[in-house]
């Protein structure tokens, strides 16, 4: 099997390929202005603060575990830049992580909110993906997420937890990938 | 939204009709629906809203509705000029980027000969 389709799990799941056009869009089942991204399909940035104040609402035991550890590892690799602290109440709380069985979404970790710290979002983790993964996979996309909230793009090294796709090397951030944060930082204060 | 135990409800979701020109392997509807979270206005990063016109290889799974998801974020990969423009960055986009949809589709049928 070509390498990327093994990357792609064709393998494992029941898999129709297709060659698609004439595209129509028929209708939308619900709206609502808290997506993560705008029009440009990137992030807001807004205000800036070098404190993310992490909350953690996630019943499920692994879930809850897996964003304890990447909370601690961001908050490890970004001091003294960024702080990734644990908020003392929701209502503090610029990151407020919650999971549930979200259905056939086609995400595991979704990024719901303003990003760029700023105000309040929610890191969505969807326990219908998320059963039967290695923790590993957990703490990627919790660390993925946070990124978001941290101001990241998503990144083209599997090495790097900003990785999209189905593909990963790494629960964790990119050594590269943290300096050049730091830096960014430590020289503009956002 | 609201706060904790909220559900998707507040994340906008479309269900887009489109139409399949080739099948690679398995079955499928000549014309099908494919579910999508985001909106024509916001959308998952790398993600955007699919256009009436474009053309795609796609990778995909059936839902429990009958509607299709691609397997995998990078199982949607975008044909421009019959080549291969894939949206999300990473392992799988450096392996195909400016690969013909003929390549896509051998690979393709070779791997359903590989399962």
């Amino acid at each position: 099997m070509p390498a990327f389709l093994s990357r792609l799990h064709v393998g494992r799941l029941a898999v129709v390929m297709t060659l698609v056009a004439s595209v129509g869009v028929t209708w939308a089942i619900s709206a609502s202005a808290h997506v993560a991204y705008d029009g440009s399909g990137r992030f807001r940035h807004q205000s800036h603060s070098r404190n993310l104040f992490f909350w953690n609402t996630v019943t499920s035991d692994r879930w809850w575990q897996q964003t304890r550890d990447a909370q601690i590892h961001w908050d490890t690799v970004m001091q003294p830049a960024l702080q990734f602290n644990t908020a003392s109440s929701v209502a503090s709380s610029t990151i407020h992580a919650v999971d549930g069985n979200y259905g056939q979404t086609g995400y595991i970790g979704f990024a719901d909110g303003w990003g760029y710290h700023a105000g309040h979002g929610h890191m969505q983790l969807n326990d219908y993906y998320g059963r039967g993964q290695p923790d590993a996979y957990l703490q990627k996309v919790s660390c993925h997420e946070m990124g978001h909230f941290a101001g990241l793009a998503h990144s083209s090294d599997a090495t790097d937890c900003m990785v999209s796709g189905s593909d990963f090397d790494s629960q964790l951030i990119g050594s590269s990938h943290a300096q050049q944060m730091r830096n960014t930082w430590n020289s503009t204060g956002h | 939204m609201g706060e904790p135990g909220e559900t998707e409800a507040g994340i906008p979701t479309q269900r887009i009709t489109l139409v399949a020109e080739e099948r690679w392997f398995g079955s499928i509807p000549s014309r099908f629906t494919v579910f999508k979270t985001g909106s024509d206005s916001r959308w998952i990063e790398d993600d955007p809203p699919y256009k009436p016109g474009e053309t795609y290889a796609l990778y995909l799974t059936e839902r429990d509705d009958g509607a299709y998801l691609p397997v995998a974020p990078d199982g949607r990969v975008k044909i421009v000029d019959g080549k291969a423009e894939p949206l999300i960055p990473g392992p799988v986009a450096e392996e195909i980027e400016g690969d013909s949809a003929e390549s896509l589709e051998n690979q393709s049928t070779t791997a359903q000969g590989d399962q």
